[in-house]
């Protein structure tokens, strides 16, 4: 992956996966105290117990394709590389909560990279409620995209007209807590 | 016009988007639009699908082509990645591999537009004419 954006995008594929309906995606950057954390949190299907240790194991996969599973092994292996580390909090059976933390100005921390473009591709998943939240300093921007249909009083927010505001929106609010 | 910054300027732009776009819900009647799904797995994210696919999306939106863009799992050829399967109505699918941004606007021009066959084509749907009887 070249950067956290694609990371995000990887993981969320693994809440869509099981089912998830609800998808909390929060950043926070702390310059002073020198913290990068993504935590991704969602209603899915859980880790069945028994295999939670084996998810960052990159031969270890749910999926039939293929034997090889690297979504979590890559940012785990990123993460501790910029100084962090992976948490994954498995509530089996009501969701996982994965938390990649980094040192803001570690040199080998990749950088976000163009988030609006995973969250575009993100509002393309049917019935899924997805909440953005990135906190930079103190200052924080959140989206919603229940908030948004109500909003636009539309369940389709894939249309591309609508996606090309709620990008804009994205790179407006990120510019004005200063994250971008 | 400003930029869109709030909850309120979205609601602001409410009835301007309702008038200039078509919001029923598409998936309702799939089979009758063309189809695209642009594999979404960790090996075509590394290989830049997030870009293919954002491209085919504001393609097809600026070249007035209905169609419907959906994301999915690995299909099994990650060598070939990024790779996107196209439903032509009353056609069978095709997966084309190695779609970078050149090669999506060559099966928009070309395949989905005119009906010609392009170069890229993944076999997994082939079968034989003995098969087919």
């Amino acid at each position: 992956m070249k950067d956290l954006s694609l990371h995000i995008l990887d993981i969320v594929q693994n809440s869509l996966h099981a089912g998830a309906t609800r998808v909390d995606i929060s950043i926070t950057e702390d310059v002073v105290k020198n913290i990068f954390e993504i935590t991704i949190k969602d209603n899915g299907s859980g880790i069945d117990p028994g295999n939670s240790e084996k998810v960052t194991d990159p031969f270890y996969t749910t999926g039939t394709k293929k034997k090889v599973g690297l979504g979590l092994a890559l940012l785990k292996q990123n993460a501790e590389a910029a100084g962090g580390f992976l948490k994954i909090e498995n509530s089996f059976p009501r969701g996982v909560k994965v938390t990649a933390r980094f040192q803001h100005n570690h040199i080998d921390r990749q950088p976000l990279g163009k988030i609006e473009e995973t969250i575009k591709i993100l509002m393309t998943a049917i019935n899924l409620r997805l909440i953005y939240s990135h906190e930079y300093n103190g200052k924080i921007f959140v989206l919603d995209t229940l908030e948004i249909e109500d909003a636009l009083e539309t369940k389709n927010l894939s249309n591309p007209k609508i996606v090309k505001y709620i990008t804009e929106m994205i790179i407006e609010n990120l510019t004005d807590i200063g994250a971008y | 016009m400003g930029k869109i910054k709030t909850l309120a300027d979205l609601r602001k732009m409410r009835e301007k988007l309702k008038s200039e776009t078509d919001l029923r819900d598409k998936s309702e009647h799939p089979e009758d639009m063309v189809q695209i799904k642009v594999a979404m797995a960790t090996c075509c994210i590394a290989s830049g699908s997030r870009e293919t696919m954002n491209y085919i999306v504001d393609e097809l939106e600026k070249r007035n082509v209905d169609a419907v863009v959906t994301q999915t799992g690995c299909m099994g050829y990650c060598y070939a990645e990024p790779t996107v399967e196209v439903t032509v109505p009353g056609k069978e699918p095709i997966v084309f591999g190695y779609v970078d941004e050149k090669k999506a606007n060559e099966i928009i021009e070309r395949y989905i537009k005119n009906g010609e066959l392009v170069e890229g084509i993944i076999p997994m749907n082939y079968r034989s004419i003995e098969e087919t009887k």
